[in-house]
């Protein structure tokens, strides 16, 4: 099953990072990008996401506003906050599904990925399953 | 001749990054990472790389104390300072040949690269 990811990160090293993160976990398509808050809610509502992959200080916007947006505009996508920054308060408290300091690593990202949608893989998987 | 590059930062995703981006470029090559001041060090005395594309906040020593350590073994390396924090005074006071902030984006940091690599 192929996991559609939008990468929202003001620095464009971070977004090619994702990039290269994707390429190697395999089954991750980075179905968008986006470089602020604003941006990055037109591209949640147009793309409809299964992860979102955001930053938490960027220009205008930051990430805990745009999160709480984003639900609104795609209420099924996993919104996981990823940054150099601590969280102040669990995720789900400011909007999202998960938070991942950059300090801890891509490993922990992908983990967490694959934690929030696990439901769905086995799903796909059960269905993909032929009957005999 | 390949301009072979380390890179040094403490967060894997930017080193992801700029792996990526020397893919992108065909002289360019990582010839190793860090991800402190300390392995940073023993990586360019291994190594030898001819440019280090350095972070600035890591754990450990940081990156202006590495720079300075860095310029006294390897005097020929060039340093670039690659941060999200603004530099205090000129790269080449904290012992670096540049500075680029990663806000001002990845073409900023090639020409940068390109650039030192000319001498």
């Amino acid at each position: 099953m192929t996991v559609r990811v939008l990468v929202v990160d003001d620095h464009d090293i971070v977004r090619l990072g994702l990039r290269g993160l994707a390429e190697a976990v395999g089954d991750w398509e980075i179905c968008g990008e986006a470089a602020d808050g604003r941006t990055a809610i037109v591209k949640a509502f147009d793309l409809q996401p299964d992860v979102i992959i955001m930053d938490l200080t960027m220009p205008g916007m930051n990430g805990f506003e745009t999160a709480m947006e984003m639900r609104s505009v795609t209420p099924n996508s996993k919104i996981i906050l990823f940054s150099v920054h601590n969280l102040p308060l669990p995720a789900r408290n400011v909007g999202a599904d998960a938070f991942v300091s950059k300090a801890s690593g891509i490993r922990e990202l992908v983990a967490t990925v694959e934690r929030l949608l696990p439901r769905e893989r086995e799903a796909e998987t059960a269905a993909a399953v032929p009957l005999s | 001749m390949p301009l072979r590059l380390l890179i040094v930062d403490d967060h894997d995703v930017v080193r992801l990054g700029l792996r990526k981006l020397a893919d992108l470029h065909a002289r360019w090559e990582v010839c190793g990472e860090a991800g402190n001041g300390e392995n940073a060090i023993a990586k360019v005395e291994e190594l030898a790389p001819d440019v280090v594309i350095l972070d600035v906040a890591m754990p450990g020593m940081n990156g202006f104390e590495t720079a300075m350590r860095i310029r006294r073994m390897a005097p020929a390396t060039k340093i670039i300072l690659f941060s999200i924090q603004e530099v205090p005074a000129t790269a080449d006071q904290v012992g670096a040949d540049a500075f680029v902030s990663k806000a001002s984006g990845l073409s900023n940091l090639v020409a940068t690269v390109e650039r030192l690599a000319r001498g």
